[in-house]
């Protein structure tokens, strides 16, 4: 394979190239994530009350992200009757980097765009994830059914450059954030357009935002693995069982439930379907009645046939309480 | 204990934390991983950006790779994947090499054109126009100067596909280069 000729010209051809010093932008991506300041906390607590402006649409009560994934939360999960699950899209860690984690929130909003947005600023409840969007950046939205567009109003312009620290990809993944939640409600995938006093926004954290757009590919953002049951920090009693989306080899998901001092109590897998896009699964009930009581993880994993080699699984968690 | 880079002057305390790690792979091999990024993607804006976070996906696994090589293979990896993904994206990268300052003149757009500058711009636009795998392969052969077996773990594909995609894509590199291959090589 030795061709010293070519090995020549692919050298000469790179060899005027001197890339820009990234080692500070770098570092500031690596320090610890509280520190980072465009970055919203995990954990809160979403508010009920709707604050919206524009024309606000109702969205029935059901928590069919869109027209890929299409679970929905059991009965056990959706709380009282009055209340309804949004999903909102976190960002969090994946072997093929960030990448967007689907998350139910219950609110009793009619507004079901307001309160997922609202979800992002908020926060996940999942500690593990996080979220490129600030209290307070959404004014709220709506979504225009017969022409096949989604609105979503900014507060103001000051997210309108990419933040010292955030990488483009970050920025662009910022904003499939929100495309994915907002589909998610409307349960089509439809474009969305920002905006900012009604009028569309050149660029969001410095991403051309002047059209509507559309959402990157499924394998592309979102990680290959999310759980949509149990929520986070659920109580379960004697049995539970788990579901949520996945692309993983040939359907298999892999899941382990693990003890408080993070042994393995429990292992088995789910079977879904494997396609270009990410698709349900569950586990069916998982009987804990021989556990002890306590704090308890679900790991939900893709599964890895190469052992390895290309990053290792993608995993989603859920802390379970076992009473 | 310490581990010497390949191809690299560079040694690090196997226990030394992420931190550190990061800033000597980042000295070591910042630079020739953003070339490998343009050989790949075409765009030197994109690149940096795709080894930037290779970098930063590198530094959050540092506690099971605890290991400057295998750090430089996994980061290879993610470069080559990443700029998988990021050309899969294609209009999206396209919007941004329209706006990138730092994006590399297209051939027609070259001004000042040099003997030297043509040559360049003809071998990142015949390596573009290469299959990925082709692309990869070469890049990761006569750049990075991979063996075989290097290769196919960096690409997940079996030492005989890596001398398959390398015999091609040097045939189709040399077919579309024949002007720039003759003369004053």
């Amino acid at each position: 394979m030795d061709d010293p000729q070519l090995s020549r010209l692919l050298h000469e051809s790179v060899e005027d190239v001197e890339p820009t010093d990234r080692l500070v932008a770098i570092r500031q991506q690596t320090r610890p994530r509280r520190a980072r300041r465009w970055y919203a906390a995990g954990g809160m607590v979403l508010a009920t009350a709707a604050v919206v402006t524009g024309i606000a649409i109702a969205v029935q009560p059901s928590a069919d992200p869109g027209p890929g994934p299409s679970t929905e939360p059991t009965a056990s999960d959706t709380g009282s009757p009055d209340t309804h699950a949004v999903p909102a899209y976190y960002v969090g860690d994946t072997p093929q980097g960030d990448r967007l984690f689907r998350e139910f929130h219950q609110t009793k909003s009619l507004d079901s765009l307001a309160s997922a947005l609202r979800a992002l600023t908020t926060g996940a409840f999942d500690p593990d994830y996080r979220t490129s969007w600030p209290e307070g950046a959404f004014a709220g939205g709506w979504i225009d059914y017969p022409s096949g567009l989604a609105t979503v109003q900014l507060d103001d312009a000051s997210l309108h450059d990419r933040p010292a620290g955030m990488s483009e990809s970050q920025a662009r993944l910022a904003i499939q954030q929100v495309v994915y939640t907002v589909q998610g409600v409307a349960q089509q995938r439809i474009p969305v357009q920002f905006q900012v006093d009604g009028q569309a926004i050149d660029q969001v954290y410095g991403v051309p935002t002047s059209e509507p757009l559309a959402n990157a590919p499924e394998l592309d953002v979102l990680a290959l693995v999310s759980i949509s049951n149990p929520t986070e920090g659920r109580v379960v009693e004697r049995s539970f069982s788990a579901d949520g989306v996945a692309s993983s080899f040939e359907g298999t998901v892999p899941w382990e439930l693990r003890a408080p001092d993070g042994r393995v109590v429990k292992t088995y897998s789910a079977q879904g379907t494997m396609e270009d896009h990410l698709t349900p699964w569950e586990t069916g009930p998982i009987d804990v009645s021989d556990l002890p009581p306590g704090t308890y993880t679900f790991v939900a994993m893709t599964d890895d046939p190469t052992g390895g080699e290309g990053g290792g699984p993608t995993t989603d968690t859920r802390t379970v309480v076992i009473r | 204990m310490t581990a010497s880079l390949a191809a690299e002057e560079v040694t690090l305390d196997a226990d030394c934390d992420a931190d550190s790690a990061l800033e000597q792979l980042y000295a070591a091999h910042w630079r020739r991983l953003v070339r490998l990024g343009v050989l790949l993607l075409r765009d030197q804006g994109v690149a940096e950006e795709v080894v930037q976070d290779a970098f930063v996906a590198m530094h959050a696994r540092w506690r099971s790779l605890r290991d400057p090589d295998k750090a430089l293979a996994y980061l290879r990896q993610t470069v080559v994947n990443r700029s998988r993904s990021a050309l899969r994206h294609r209009g999206v990268v396209e919007r941004y090499v329209a706006r990138q300052s730092g994006a590399l003149p297209l051939a027609e757009a070259a001004d000042g054109p040099s003997l030297a500058a043509d040559r360049r711009t003809a071998v990142l636009d015949a390596l573009r126009a290469l299959p990925t795998r082709q692309r990869e392969v070469l890049a990761l052969r006569y750049y990075l100067e991979l063996s075989e077996s290097e290769i196919a773990d960096a690409l997940g594909i079996s030492r005989g596909s890596v001398k398959a995609h390398a015999s091609r894509g040097s045939a189709a590199l040399r077919d579309r280069l024949t002007d720039h291959m003759k003369g004053d090589l």
